[in-house]
């Protein structure tokens, strides 16, 4: 662990002082400690981290900086830690509170984890809490799914991010999945339970910001946001991925390989303009209120939307999956349950 | 040749129900007679291309010639002439038995026998050929060779009590069969000096060469130099090869009556060397050519169209290219409305449009849609025009239809006497008439049904196979045109006509034949971000209508830094699938719907 660390300092100072042009420091507009089980720190090392990071790049004071948390892992000495690093916000996998799913999906916390583990974070101070939870997992019912919504609104979080459970190949789910020795619960009724999680959401006055993400009012994720608008981020640690000037890159995924090559390879060219292009649709069109910004595209790429992707645009638009407000383009309600379908249409 | 007087020469064929043995049987012939090394002889010689080799079946005749040094001390050659093993190909199998004085009867010592094989002994018979029962496969345990003696006799009519028992696995009686070969074949008879005569009973093009002749020298002899003549189709050329199989093609000086070998004479196309014909001399050319020529008549007719437009010019030298080897596959081009530009293909038989779209999409890596097999259709207009339709689309509009004639088939059908029942319920349900039943043996009977080729063409054997857990055979001829009460059957996709989902059915069944139709397509086409409505058509009239519901849920995956690029790949994945379908409108049609008229009931 101490190993991991040290390594992931290196890292983060190799892009500080004289490795930078003119030995600049880079600004850096959130912090986001996840991936993995951060939660497993001991609050030292992650002390370590934490400064590290401010040592070399210039984060503003009021910048969002959040910690991941495991409900089984992680202290009272922890979340103190890390508020005094300056995290302010926390993100917990709770996943579902169904203790039986969670054992299918091979999570080792059960349900009064999470709950122990949000009042913990509330009386350490965190005033930012955001929720993981999932649904569409097999031999969940609507019943149950009903049960984790309003045990997880009752904790009062500020912030949801909830997925539906993708099945793909290669991973032990996906393996089942192939053999048929998965009962999963259908689209008709992921559809239902999607149905009933925006129900819920909206009445207990949580605002759906992204296609997976519902917060209180001035409560999204700032972080996530880099993401959704195809803005620049880097990645320090096993599994990390980074985009810098218009490049892809990751770390390898394990610990070992990580250590052994601590620096990522970043490819020689950038991703082909097109590709940046098609994502920029595809990711922009996941923040379902602001959509994707015409005037925004026209700065990044000098070309407009429509003339990239008119055809795309004009077929979705005329079976009601796409509208033009304003300056931007945005799904339409009828649209966000089956964004895949629109998003697909935008590739080459 | 000279050292191989006429009356040491045999010619002889093996006729075999799929997976009877025969192909282990001729391997064996050709280790025993040491006409190729343990080593060459790995694999199975005759049946060489893979999709062939796969299905256990033989589409193109092949032959070899074995030297066989018999217990009267003397070398004799067998010319061992591979038939086509399906009944798609009967005319290929009646020329390639025309080139044989006799023929192996391989019977499957426990299966017995089956109308494929009865079908082709009457087929040997009618060639006045002498045939000799082996009973093979004596190794399995379920093996009653005494049983199938009964059976040869009494459903073929032939003496068994010479018939050989053999295991060709094992090796076991493959000695006598060739001392029967020579004993109890005769030698061919024919005139050595007379006017050539030789039959073509295969032909393939070869890119240096041209096409490659198979054929049996019947009467005279042909050499390197000579001007022969195509006597069906008057061409000529200059033969610059002549030669002898082992199984590799090894030259000769010549070919002389009884012989049986290949040539070569710079022939450009297989249409000019087809199947049955007779060549001979330019020069003192025979005066007859030999009986039996026929030319290839396709039955079964479909559309072939590339998934992606772009690819049509490659699908045009495929066929192109096919068609060098296949006298009977014929094509032409047409559009559809739906499919855009492709092929009208027609074949001898289902099998054959199977193989055929297999090697399209095999050999010349096409992504293609084939539309529901469809017979030819004789149509006499009210004005009195007679048009031949071949194409559902192509169909006139009733109002301007006198009558329709479509292709019958005499069905016959061999089957245990206990999936009698099961067999008359299925033929029945296919608009056929009984013709006759007979019992075999007490538990075995042979039924004659004649039934629209339309109606066997939809999965007609499939289902014999599996009302009859795999026990009955089948074998068909064509028995005429006959009237029938016809009409156009149309699907609409969200309120489209598709042109190529067109179907012409009987017009008692047509409003249930519609019904399951649009039952089908809604299984098979998926859900798309609107809801598809799927009506079927007569006329004016709406038989039937189902709905694709619309796509309920599809999304909701996270998607962050790591995400993205794997988040790509899926969506990548899903254009793909897309791009496997036609859109067709705004519907995104995948390819096996073009075939669902052949699902119906599944």
């Amino acid at each position: 662990m101490e190993a991991y660390v040290a390594a992931l300092e290196r890292e983060i100072s190799s892009y500080s002082g004289c490795a930078m042009p003119r030995g600049g420091v880079l600004d850096a507009a959130t912090l986001y400690l996840g991936g993995g089980t951060p939660s497993l720190l001991e609050p030292g090392l992650l002390e370590r981290v934490l400064s590290a990071a401010h040592r070399h790049f210039r984060l503003a004071k009021d910048a969002e900086v959040t910690l991941e948390v495991n409900p089984k892992t992680g202290s009272t000495a922890l979340w103190r830690m890390a508020r005094e690093c300056g995290v302010n916000r926390v993100s917990v996998g709770a996943q579902v509170f169904d203790d039986t799913l969670l054992g299918i999906l091979g999570r080792d916390h059960g349900v009064v984890d999470v709950s122990r583990t949000v009042g913990e974070l509330r009386d350490a101070g965190f005033t930012d809490i955001s929720l993981d939870l999932m649904f569409g997992l097999p031999g969940q019912d609507q019943a149950s799914w009903d049960a984790t919504l309003d045990r997880a609104l009752a904790l009062g979080p500020e912030h949801f991010s909830v997925y539906g459970l993708q099945v793909e190949p290669g991973t032990a789910f996906g393996v089942r999945a192939e053999r048929g020795l998965l009962q999963l619960p259908g689209e008709d009724a992921e559809r239902q339970m999607l149905d009933l999680l925006v129900a819920k959401m909206a009445e207990a006055g949580y605002r759906r910001y992204e296609i997976s993400s519902w917060a209180r009012p001035g409560h999204e994720s700032a972080h996530n946001r880099i993401y959704w608008l195809g803005r620049p981020y880097l990645g320090f640690g096993s599994g990390a991925h980074s985009y810098l000037a218009r490049r892809r890159f990751a770390h390898d995924r394990t610990i070992d390989g990580y250590l052994d090559q601590p620096l990522p390879a970043i490819p020689a060219r950038p991703q082909p303009i097109r590709e940046a292009m098609e994502d920029a649709v595809l990711m922009g069109l996941r923040l379902v209120q602001e959509g994707v910004s015409f005037a925004a595209f026209r700065r990044r790429f000098g070309k407009e939307l429509d003339e990239v992707f008119g055809t795309a645009i004009s077929r979705m638009v005329e079976l009601g999956m796409l509208e033009l407000r304003g300056d931007s383009l945005r799904l339409t309600p009828a649209a966000l349950p089956v964004a895949n379908g629109v998003f697909a249409e935008f590739l080459e | 040749m000279s050292d191989h007087p006429i009356a040491r020469i045999r010619n002889f064929c093996i006729i075999a129900h799929i997976d009877h043995g025969k192909s282990t049987l001729a391997d064996r012939l050709i280790e025993v007679t040491g006409t190729l090394s343990a080593r060459e002889m790995e694999d199975q010689i005759l049946d060489s291309m893979d999709i062939e080799r796969e299905r256990g079946i033989t589409i193109k005749a092949q032959a070899v010639r074995l030297v066989h040094r018999a217990r009267d001390g003397q070398d004799y050659v067998l010319n061992l002439i591979d038939t086509p093993g399906h009944v798609d190909f009967n005319y290929e199998v009646s020329r390639a038995l025309a080139a044989c004085e006799g023929a192996l009867l391989v019977v499957d010592a426990s299966q017995g026998v089956e109308a494929q094989t009865l079908a082709n002994v009457y087929l040997a018979l009618e060639h006045d050929l002498e045939i000799l029962p082996v009973i093979n496969k004596i190794d399995l345990p379920g093996a009653d060779p005494d049983k199938v003696k009964h059976e040869i006799e009494d459903d073929i009519g032939l003496d068994a009590a010479e018939a050989i028992l053999c295991s060709a696995k094992e090796g076991r009686g493959v000695p006598e069969i060739l001392e029967a070969i020579v004993d109890r074949i005769p030698a061919p008879s024919g005139d050595q000096d007379g006017p050539l005569q030789a039959l073509i009973f295969d032909s393939y093009f070869d890119s240096y060469r041209g096409v490659i002749v198979f054929i049996r020298v019947v009467n005279g002899r042909v050499k390197v130099g000579d001007t022969i003549k195509m006597m069906a189709t008057g061409a000529q050329f200059e033969v610059s090869e002549v030669g002898v199989l082992r199984p590799k093609q090894q030259p000769v000086g010549d070919l002389a009556a009884g012989e049986v070998g290949y040539l070569a004479a710079t022939i450009r196309n297989v249409q000019d060397a087809r199947v049955g014909d007779t060549i001979t001399h330019a020069r003192r050319a025979a005066e007859v050519p030999l009986p039996g020529y026929k030319q290839a008549v396709p039955m079964v007719f479909c559309g072939l169209y590339p998934v992606a437009t772009d690819d049509y010019q490659d699908l045009r030298d495929a066929l192109e290219k096919l068609a060098l080897n296949d006298a009977s596959l014929l094509y032409e081009p047409e559009t559809s409305v739906a499919l855009g530009f492709g092929f009208r293909c027609g074949f001898l038989g289902l099998l054959h449009m199977e193989v055929v779209q297999e090697r399209l999409e095999r050999h010349y890596d096409l992504d293609l849609i084939a539309t529901a097999p469809s017979v030819s259709y004789h149509v006499r207009r009210t004005d009195g025009e007679p048009v031949v339709v071949d194409n559902p689309v192509h169909m006139p509009p009733a109002n301007h239809i006198e009558s329709i004639e479509e292709p019958f088939v005499k069905v016959t059908i061999l089957s245990p006497a206990e999936f009698v029942g099961a067999v008359m319920e299925l033929a029945q349900s296919r608009r056929s008439v009984f013709k006759s039943m007979d019992y075999l043996t007490a538990d075995r009977t042979q039924m004659v049904y004649e039934m629209p080729l339309s109606e066997m063409i939809t999965d007609f054997f499939d289902q014999l196979k599996s009302r009859t857990k795999g026990y009955a055979s089948m074998d068909y001829e064509l028995a005429g045109y006959r009237p029938s009460d016809l009409v156009k059957l149309d699907i609409l996709l969200a309120g489209e006509p598709v042109d190529a989902l067109s179907a012409i059915v009987h017009r008692d069944k047509a409003a249930n034949v519609g019904r399951q139709l649009a039952e089908k397509l809604r299984q098979l086409i998926p859900r798309q971000l609107f809801e598809v409505p799927i009506q079927a058509a007569i006329g004016a009239k709406i038989v039937a209508r189902e709905t694709v519901s619309a796509k309920r849920k599809d999304v909701l995956a996270k998607c962050y830094g790591g995400d993205i690029t794997r988040k790509r790949k899926l969506l990548e994945k899903q254009k793909e699938g897309k791009k496997r379908m036609k859109q067709v409108g705004r519907v995104e049609i995948p390819q096996e719907a073009f075939m669902a008229v052949l699902k119906i009931g599944e």
